[in-house]
């Protein structure tokens, strides 16, 4: 028993590094809390299906395109959305799924309906109507627009995620926009509580890759699926880091007053001095041409986010016939303005200038510098200037559809989701053996432990998307596969333990 | 190659563990059909039933999986049908080919990577893979050298080792059977090496290109001999595809480069950023094209974000498109195409959990060990299992056996008969 412990923990420690990161260290110690057990346990081997864990007995069961089945309460129905009470072996969770991905509705039987010779099992099927779109207005419909509008809040990547923004557009779809309205206000602030925004210069040039898993949406999928494009309108308030590449696959931008796109500057430092010139320098060139394609998708010159992302990246401007003309060089006539100078010795940004977000070593958007540059197309601050400004105050219908349930629902669920994680993780370290501390109450312990595991693998294909790395570094959770492993590990001291 | 750095760590870390491997036959599939109302018909193993809804575990092209269907899809149900031969053709779709109308060719897209799954070169684009779909394309894409093959390609790079097998593929295999063309929605590293003996190139607005310099460990930078290898090999293929090599030393090391183009449209390259017109790649960095910067030196044939838009780059009026559609995909889905993302899915899936696979193995193996000889085979068939799956793995990849343990396939074929006979004594 003993050199089977310090066996499957040094290997464990070996895991290779993998996407979204599993701290070895922390996996190891839920395998080491684990093995601290020891002994058998039999019947557990086979995992069954998420939703045999449930009892189907009298209980809802949503049947999903992909083959997932699930038992449970319906809590709500719109005609867009589920919202969905079930439990995950004990550990129970409350979600909206889109219709669009559910087959078949089966609700439980009424005893009148037992009486009447429904499934025994207590499941009656529910036809799912396709969402109806939004009334049109009573004045007519002809020449009308209808405009879906999703505000984007919170933080990015997490609460702005491609998920709920998928659902979205297809809730968009169903309700025959013509116009969809993007208001993005990402969080960009280092302190939960206060809010405070952070300033200009502080920059995370990577997370483009992050919302590479977003922009498709926009640039690939929705042509696919759309018989006609409705027009794309971004509305800016805040916009850094990962959520600065998003409005760019839009041709319609607008900001709000004290709108800003940027906090991709710090490209050039990226590496520090890790490695060879060379590398880092490659390195920089393919996240650069990375950008540039959203940017060019979007119709916007691709210089301006060299401008935004390099430091050492000199670009000047004049404007002929009211139009920017970009120029690689320091301004050479009182005609033109620098946007960004080298940042090399004197010409580096003073703090006070990175305080004040004046500086120009890289180029950060806001309303006015966007607006002359030809990325905004005008400065709002209402709904109603923005729909003054897209042409639609008159033929503008708003779409009662389900944009801000999506939304609030994926937050509320990825909270909730966070939570049943750490509580499972809590649960599982807490398992233990009760007395008398036979085969049974051993094999009892085991058991819990691997569908507390189960649990939290489900929590994590539900919603990883929204989960990041540091999160689940900060609360010790391994990635799937390791939990795969720490549950191979329990089922091979059951094997091992004797009555 | 800026994911040969990983690849190498992994192949570090996982040659150091301990592994046992046991071979067992493959379970043959239980013989159920399912008919679809598609046309396809499906032999496997009916794993779940309820209310109408099947799950079907089944082969495709050696490939296990396993497809829910809803009532609504299926024409027939018929348990333990005999089964028929499959062979090694997949068993995907049994669509009637396309009928080639005349004067239109016949056209069809594969993805050489994709964001869902995995993109690395090596890995989830390999030249195996590109070989093994040659018959299918010409099947149904004939053999008169009128049939076009277009690589819709998303790739960060990957192994350096995987350029010269892709690049002689696509070069001696593809381009002589039919018209052979990149669109590009990214191709970084060996991904831009492998796409650069295509002579036809687009690109999406998206589309980057470039950004090939080979590394290794934490961002350093080959040299010496290594170097020259990597340089003399781009020299070679881009006489392949017809460019410039300064565009391709441009994209491997800090290589100035400048252009003029002619009154006759003929682009001319200069090795510094003063000779030519305009600059195409500054002192001190590495050249990764653009949409734009693509198109203006020409190395580019034009820009496509939808099909029509490449059918008309591509100087038709109408092509033939051979493939169904499928939800979320702009183009049509052939079989061959499907045989490529069902392949990367499964290698994903493993890439995952191969690390799990090692661990398990060697605490089966372990626990066997630590075992009395009575009560020992329960644990060494638990190791046989994981065993089976680690050598699928392989068969499906054979690149896993440098990614996963840092062996030739050669080498890792011994080590499999090695942790036979572990299981076997362990067994005696």
């Amino acid at each position: 028993m003993a050199h089977i412990q310090s066996n499957a923990h040094a290997t464990v420690m070996k895991l290779p590094a993998r996407r979204g990161g599993m701290p070895g260290q922390l996996a190891a110690g839920l395998l080491a809390t684990t093995l601290v057990l020891g002994s058998a346990w039999a019947g557990v081997w086979a995992e069954p299906p998420a939703a045999s864990q449930a009892t189907p007995g009298k209980q809802d069961l949503l049947i999903f395109r992909n083959g997932n089945i699930m038992y449970g309460k319906i809590v709500t129905e719109t005609p867009t959305t589920v919202r969905f009470k079930g439990s995950v072996s004990g550990i129970e969770f409350e979600t909206d799924y889109p219709k669009t991905d559910i087959l078949e509705i089966k609700k439980a039987a009424t005893s009148g309906d037992a009486a009447s010779g429904a499934d025994p099992k207590g499941a009656v099927p529910v036809t799912i109507e396709p969402a109806k779109p939004a009334a049109a207005p009573s004045d007519g419909a002809i020449g009308t627009q209808q405009v879906y509008w999703l505000d984007l809040t919170g933080k990015f990547g997490e609460d702005i995620s491609e998920k709920p923004i998928r659902d979205a557009m297809k809730d968009a779809k169903k309700n025959k926009a013509d116009v969809i309205v993007l208001t993005l206000d990402a969080d960009w602030s280092s302190n939960p509580i206060t809010k405070e925004k952070r300033p200009d210069d502080t920059a995370q040039f990577d997370a483009l890759f992050r919302a590479e898993r977003i922009m498709p949406i926009f640039v690939t999928e929705m042509p696919a699926e759309w018989d006609e494009m409705p027009r794309i309108v971004f509305w800016v308030k805040d916009a850094m880091a990962g959520a600065a590449f998003m409005p760019l696959v839009s041709k319609e931008i607008y900001f709000a007053s004290d709108g800003r796109v940027g906090g991709m500057g710090n490209l050039s430092q990226i590496f520090g001095s890790m490695g060879d010139d060379v590398v880092r320098e490659k390195q920089r060139s393919l996240r650069l041409g990375h950008a540039e394609g959203w940017a060019i998708t979007g119709g916007y010159d691709p210089r301006l986010i060299r401008a935004m992302a390099r430091s050492e990246y000199v670009l000047s401007v004049k404007y002929e016939g009211g139009k920017a003309v970009l120029l690689e060089r320091m301004p050479e006539g009182p005609d033109e303005d620098l946007l960004t100078d080298d940042g090399i010795d004197a010409n580096e940004d003073t703090d006070r200038q990175k305080a004040a977000g004046d500086g120009n070593d890289v180029l950060t958007l806001n309303a006015a510098t966007a607006k002359a540059l030809g990325v905004s197309q005008g400065t709002v601050d209402t709904q109603k200037e923005l729909l003054s400004a897209l042409g639609l105050e008159r033929t503008g219908v708003l779409i009662n559809g389900q944009a801000k349930q999506i939304m609030k629902g994926w937050s509320q669920g990825l909270d909730n989701a966070k939570r049943q994680i750490r509580k499972a993780i809590e649960e599982y370290t807490e398992v233990r053996v009760e007395a008398p501390g036979d085969y049974r109450a051993r094999s009892k312990a085991r058991s819990t432990r691997i569908r507390k595991l189960e649990d939290i693998k489900t929590l994590l294909r539900l919603w990883g998307e929204g989960i990041s790395g540091q999160w689940l570094q900060e609360y010790g959770v391994p990635d799937l596969a390791t939990i795969n492993t720490i549950q191979e590990s329990i089922r091979i001291e059951q094997l091992k333990d004797k009555r | 190659m800026n994911k040969l750095y990983s690849a190498v760590q992994a192949c570090v870390r996982l040659a150091a563990l301990t592994l046992c491997l046991v071979i067992s036959a493959t379970a043959a599939m239980a013989g159920d059909r399912v008919t679809l109302k598609d046309g396809r018909v499906l032999e496997g193993e009916l794993v779940r039933e309820m209310d109408g809804y099947v799950w079907l575990k089944y082969t495709v092209a050696g490939l296990e999986k396993t497809d829910f269907f809803a009532p609504n899809e299926i024409e027939k149900l018929e348990r333990d049908a005999a089964a028929a031969p499959v062979g090694d053709a997949p068993v995907v779709a049994t669509v009637p080919p396309v009928v080639a109308r005349p004067g239109v060719p016949k056209a069809m897209i594969i993805t050489l990577g994709d964001e869902e799954n995995g993109d690395m070169v090596g890995v989830y684009m390999t030249a195996e893979q590109l070989k093994k779909a040659i018959p299918y394309l010409e099947q149904e894409l004939g053999k008169d050298g009128q049939g076009i093959v277009v690589f819709r390609i998303h790739s960060g790079g990957g192994l350096a080792l995987e350029v010269q097998r892709l690049s002689d593929v696509i070069h001696n295999e593809y381009k002589p059977r039919f018209r052979t063309v990149a669109w590009i929605d990214t191709a970084i590293s060996a991904a831009a090496m492998t796409a650069h003996c295509l002579e036809e190139i687009y690109f999406t607005s998206q589309g980057n290109y470039g950004a090939c310099t080979m590394f290794s460990g934490a961002l350093v930078a080959a040299k010496g001999r290594s170097l020259e290898d990597a340089l003399v090999l781009m020299e070679k293929i881009s006489a392949r595809g017809g460019y410039d090599p300064l565009i391709m030393r441009a994209m491997q090391i800090q290589q100035p480069l400048s252009a003029t183009i002619d009154a006759d449209g003929i682009v001319h390259y200069y090795g510094d950023t003063t000779s030519g017109d305009f600059i195409v790649n500054r002192e001190n960095e590495i050249l990764t094209f653009n949409a734009i910067t693509a198109a203006k030196v020409k190395f580019s044939r034009g820009t496509a974000d939808s099909l029509d838009q490449l059918t008309k780059l591509m100087g038709y009026q109408e092509i033939q498109w051979v493939g169904g559609e499928t939800k979320g995909v702009a183009w049509p889905v052939s079989r061959i195409e499907k045989m490529q993302m069902d392949f990367r899915k499964r290698v994903a899936d493993d890439e995952k959990r191969t690390g799990e696979y090692i661990q398990s193995y060697n605490m089966q193996v372990a626990a066997a060990a630590g075992e009395p000889r009575e009560t020992r085979a329960k644990f060494v068939g638990r190791a046989r299992n994981t065993l089976d799956t680690i050598k699928s793995m392989v068969k499906n990849n054979p690149n896993f056996s440098f990614m996963a343990f840092g062996m030739t396939t050669e080498e890792f074929e011994e080590f499999i008969q090695q942790q036979e006979k572990i299981l076997r004594d362990l067994m005696r």
